[in-house]
C-alpha cells in the first residue's frame, strides 16, 4: 500500500472511528422509555375552553377520548375531541367509565392539537353539577393557561 | 452447528456479526467501505475468501444468480454465560421454597423510572421513529417504565412480570446462566437468582422495534418498605453501561387493567414524527 493509500485509508478508519463513538454515545443516552407517543403535538401555550354537550366518551387504549359538541356561534356545531390518559391511568385518578356519559352538559379545557385538526390535549373538566375532573398529577402540558373559546368555524 | 458457526465469524459479513448493532448501525455508508477495507487485511483474507466461498456453497447453489441472503443473526452478546452474584437463601424452585420468599406478589406496583418525570411521559420526547409510537411494541427495560403498573407472579423456578404496557410478559427462568443461541426478543432472555431477599435478574438477546437495543439488563430487586419496591438496573450498550434507580408504591387493592394499543390508535405519526389523529366518530 503506497503512502497515498495509507492517507485515504487513515481519513476514513478516523472518519469511521468517530462514527462509532457517536454512535455509542447515542446509544448509551437513549435508553427506551415506556411510552405511546410524545405530547408535543399539542400546543401547551394555549388552551381552549369547550362548552358544550358530550357526544361520546371513549374508554379505550391507548388513550381515552372524550367528544364534545360545542356551538360555533353562528348556528352550526363543532364536535372537539379530548385526548386522556389511558383507562388504566384514569381508574386511578377515581374515573370510571361513566365519567362523561352522551348529553352531559361539561366544560373541557384543552391544550389544542398543532395544526386544524378540532382535538387537543384533556387538561380539566367542570360538570354540570360544579363537580371538576383533573388528572391527578397534572397533565404532559401543563394547567390551564389564558382559556380562550375555540377559534370561529372552519371556513 | 459448530462449523457453520465458526464459518460465520470467518466471512465479511460475520466481522459485523461480531460487533454490536451500535457500531453496525454507526457504520453504514460510507464507513462500510472502510469496514471492507479492514476486513480484508493480510491476515484474515484467506480466511474471508475460503469461508465465503464455503458459505455460499453450503447456503444457495445458486449465488452468482443474484439472489441476496439475509445476514445470518449474530449470537447475542452474554450468551452462555452465568448471572453474576451468588445465590443465596431460597430459589424459589418449589412452592415451599417460594414460601420463604419476599412478598412481591400481593397487589400491583406502580413505578417511575429515575430520569424519567412522574408520569413517564412529561418530557420524554420519543425520537420520530420508537417504540411505542404507532403501536409498535415497547421492550425491555422501557417496558418497565410508568406510569402503567406491574405486578409479580411466582411459581416452582420462575418469577413472571406482567406489565400493564403492552400487557406484555417478563418471564425470569431461576437458572444459573442464559441458553447458548437465545432468540433476540422483545423482553429478551432473562435468567436469574435470589441472593437473600434481593432477584437478581440479568436479561440479554433484547429486540426493539426501532430504537438501539441494550445488549444486557442487570436488575436488583428489591422491598426497601413492605409496599415500596427498588429496583437497580444497569443498561448495557455494548461496553458502556447506564446505572438507575426505580422505586414502585404497592396499590393492594388494585389490579392490572387490560391494553391493547390496537384498540383505537387515533394518533399516528409520520417517519418524521409529525402526528395525525383520526377524528371518525364512531
Amino acid at each position: 500500500m503506497n503512502r497515498q493509500l495509507l492517507d485515504i485509508f487513515s481519513r476514513r478508519v478516523t472518519r469511521c472511528a468517530k462514527r462509532v463513538s457517536f454512535g455509542l454515545y447515542l446509544g448509551s443516552a437513549a435508553i427506551p422509555a415506556f411510552a405511546h407517543h410524545s405530547f408535543t403535538q399539542f400546543d401547551g401555550n394555549k388552551s381552549y375552553l369547550l362548552e358544550g354537550t358530550i357526544t361520546s366518551f371513549e374508554w379505550t387504549n391507548p388513550h381515552g377520548w372524550i367528544w364534545i359538541a360545542v356551538p360555533d356561534g353562528k348556528g352550526g356545531i363543532d364536535v372537539w375531541g379530548a385526548e386522556t390518559k389511558a383507562p388504566s391511568g384514569l381508574v386511578r385518578d377515581g374515573w370510571t367509565k361513566r365519567s362523561f356519559n352522551p348529553g352531559d352538559k361539561v366544560t373541557l379545557y384543552i391544550h389544542p392539537m398543532r395544526g386544524a385538526t378540532k382535538t387537543g390535549e384533556f387538561v380539566k373538566a367542570v360538570l354540570a353539577d360544579g363537580r371538576v375532573l383533573e388528572p391527578v398529577g397534572g397533565t404532559p402540558n401543563g394547567p390551564v393557561r389564558d382559556p380562550q373559546p375555540p377559534p370561529g368555524p372552519t371556513p | 452447528m459448530v462449523r457453520v458457526g465458526s464459518l460465520r465469524h470467518e466471512t465479511a459479513v460475520g466481522v459485523q456479526s461480531r460487533r454490536s448493532r451500535a457500531e453496525v448501525i454507526a457504520t453504514r455508508g460510507a464507513c462500510e467501505d472502510t469496514v471492507r477495507v479492514w476486513a480484508i487485511s493480510p491476515l484474515r483474507s484467506a480466511g474471508v475468501l475460503v469461508g465465503a466461498l464455503m458459505l455460499s456453497a453450503l447456503a444457495y447453489a445458486g449465488d452468482s444468480s443474484g439472489v441476496k441472503f439475509a445476514k445470518p443473526v449474530p449470537v447475542a452478546p452474554g450468551a452462555g454465560t452465568a448471572v453474576p452474584g451468588k445465590a443465596s437463601g431460597p430459589q424459589g424452585d418449589s412452592w415451599t421454597s417460594i414460601a420463604g420468599l419476599p412478598d412481591f406478589t400481593t397487589g400491583i406496583w406502580l413505578g417511575t423510572m429515575a430520569g424519567a418525570p412522574p408520569s413517564g411521559l412529561v418530557g420524554t420526547e420519543p425520537p420520530p421513529a420508537s417504540d411505542g409510537r404507532n403501536c409498535t411494541p415497547n421492550s425491555m427495560p422501557g417496558i418497565m417504565g410508568g406510569p402503567l403498573g406491574i405486578e409479580f407472579l411466582f411459581t416452582p423456578g420462575r418469577v413472571t412480570i406482567a406489565t400493564e404496557a403492552d400487557r406484555a410478559i417478563r418471564r425470569i427462568y431461576l437458572q444459573p446462566k442464559h441458553s447458548d443461541d437465545p432468540d433476540y426478543t422483545f423482553m429478551g432472555e432473562s435468567v436469574g437468582h435470589w441472593e437473600g431477599a434481593t432477584l437478581v435478574v440479568d436479561t440479554i438477546a433484547i429486540k426493539s422495534a426501532h430504537e438501539t437495543a441494550p445488549t444486557r439488563v442487570l436488575e436488583r430487586i428489591h422491598l426497601k418498605a413492605p409496599d415500596t419496591l427498588q429496583i437497580d438496573q444497569t443498561v448495557f450498550f455494548g461496553t458502556k453501561s447506564v446505572d438507575r434507580t426505580s422505586l414502585y408504591q404497592r396499590r393492594r387493592s388494585e389490579r392490572i387493567m387490560e391494553y391493547y394499543c390496537e384498540e383505537n390508535p387515533r394518533d399516528t405519526f409520520d417517519a418524521a414524527g409529525n402526528a395525525t389523529v383520526d377524528t371518525t366518530q364512531k
